[in-house]
């Protein structure tokens, strides 16, 4: 017997049977965890957000079209607004520009730290240097090279055009290039 | 070829519009300044990649679903929406009927219908003293009948919804 899809899943919630909703947040945690661990950075508020997320796609179950799209989509939909609602409300007390200034924290050296070291763990610098990407940028380079998300979908998540999400994309890695050091920062000979 | 055009052709390898591009390898070969962009922009998305390795809290699903809440805001809206629904197709067939003389006992018991309602409302202003204002009445009465209208014509909106909602879901 073949899985259930995420739509027929939506309609047993809706149904009544609220136990099924476990099934969609195992098949798409990651997906959302990853989405707010690349924006916010730390891994309790982006636990945080990921509750969040999926409880407010809880609430608004019943507006999902599967017509419009899948539901990884309109879940992911969901996750960027909750963290953009959630940067609005808390403010960073220190930005990773302050960090460099005030601490010597050097993304590109902690980048190339890091390689040598990346059997051991997640590339926490890389994350660092994705963080330090504006919204969009980081939106597109997320969803395209770390969830390996068709540009359609990309583009259907950030509200703009296919073109708009590779323009993005293409911005984002050279701006993450120079985070990394692998370019010179612009205007720097 | 100019550089701009090998940078967009980089652009087109990474976001996979394309597989290979000998013109650009031409070019990387005899530009070390795309090259070495080239190459910078490969690394970047390998180590890209390597943050898809992600390892999400254990526990998360049972703590999401400790936390949500109760059903009803969404268990709510479908029972009222599914009363208007039967009061809205109730209303279309004694409209029907009432509008093509079709059955006359359909047509009886809307007039017997609309007659126990004029005279129920006439009763409650006798008891009251004030008389049978009629023009009162019957405003009352249009009114009446404006909202329940309005209100089926909403609900068959809602309905025709539901059903399209349903049936893209499968269900």
């Amino acid at each position: 017997m073949g899985e259930l899809s995420d739509a027929a899943i939506v309609t047993q919630v809706l149904s009544g049977n609220r136990d099924a909703f476990a099934d969609l947040i195992d098949r798409h945690r990651r997906l959302v965890f990853s989405v707010h661990l690349n924006s916010a950075g730390d891994r309790d508020m982006a636990e945080d957000l990921t509750q969040d997320t999926f409880i407010k796609a809880y609430r608004a179950l019943d507006t999902y079209d599967p017509g419009a799209g899948r539901f990884s989509t309109w879940l992911t939909t969901i996750a960027v607004r909750v963290g953009i609602d959630a940067r609005r409300r808390h403010r960073p007390t220190e930005s990773l520009e302050r960090l460099h200034e005030e601490k010597g924290f050097d993304p590109a050296s902690e980048a190339r730290t890091e390689r040598s070291t990346e059997a051991a763990g997640v590339g926490e610098a890389v994350r660092r240097a994705v963080q330090r990407l504006p919204e969009q940028q980081r939106l597109a380079v997320t969803l395209k090279h770390i969830e390996d998300l068709p540009f359609t979908e990309v583009a259907r998540i950030m509200g703009c055009s296919v073109n708009s999400a590779k323009v993005h994309a293409h911005r984002g890695r050279l701006q993450l290039a120079r985070f990394l050091g692998y370019m010179r920062e612009e205007g720097l000979a | 070829m100019k550089c701009s055009e090998a940078e967009r052709l980089m652009s087109a390898l990474l976001d996979g519009d394309i597989k290979q591009s000998p013109r650009l390898d031409g070019h990387l070969e005899a530009c070390p300044s795309c090259k070495t962009q080239w190459e910078a922009l490969q690394s970047t998305v390998a180590d890209l990649s390597c943050l898809s390795q992600l390892e999400v809290p254990r526990d998360l699903t049972a703590a999401i679903m400790s936390k949500l809440p109760e059903r009803q805001t969404l268990v709510f809206g479908r029972p009222l929406g599914f009363l208007l629904s039967g009061l809205s197709i109730a209303a279309a067939v004694i409209l029907f009927v009432w509008a093509t003389g079709l059955g006359q006992s359909g047509l009886a018991v809307t007039v017997g219908l609309a007659t126990f309602a004029l005279n129920w409302v006439t009763a409650i202003w006798s008891s009251l003293g004030v008389g049978t204002p009629g023009f009162i009445i019957n405003s009352l009465l249009a009114s009446t009948v404006a909202a329940f209208v309005l209100a089926a014509l909403l609900s068959v909106g809602r309905l025709c919804g539901n059903l399209a909602l349903a049936y893209r879901r499968g269900a």
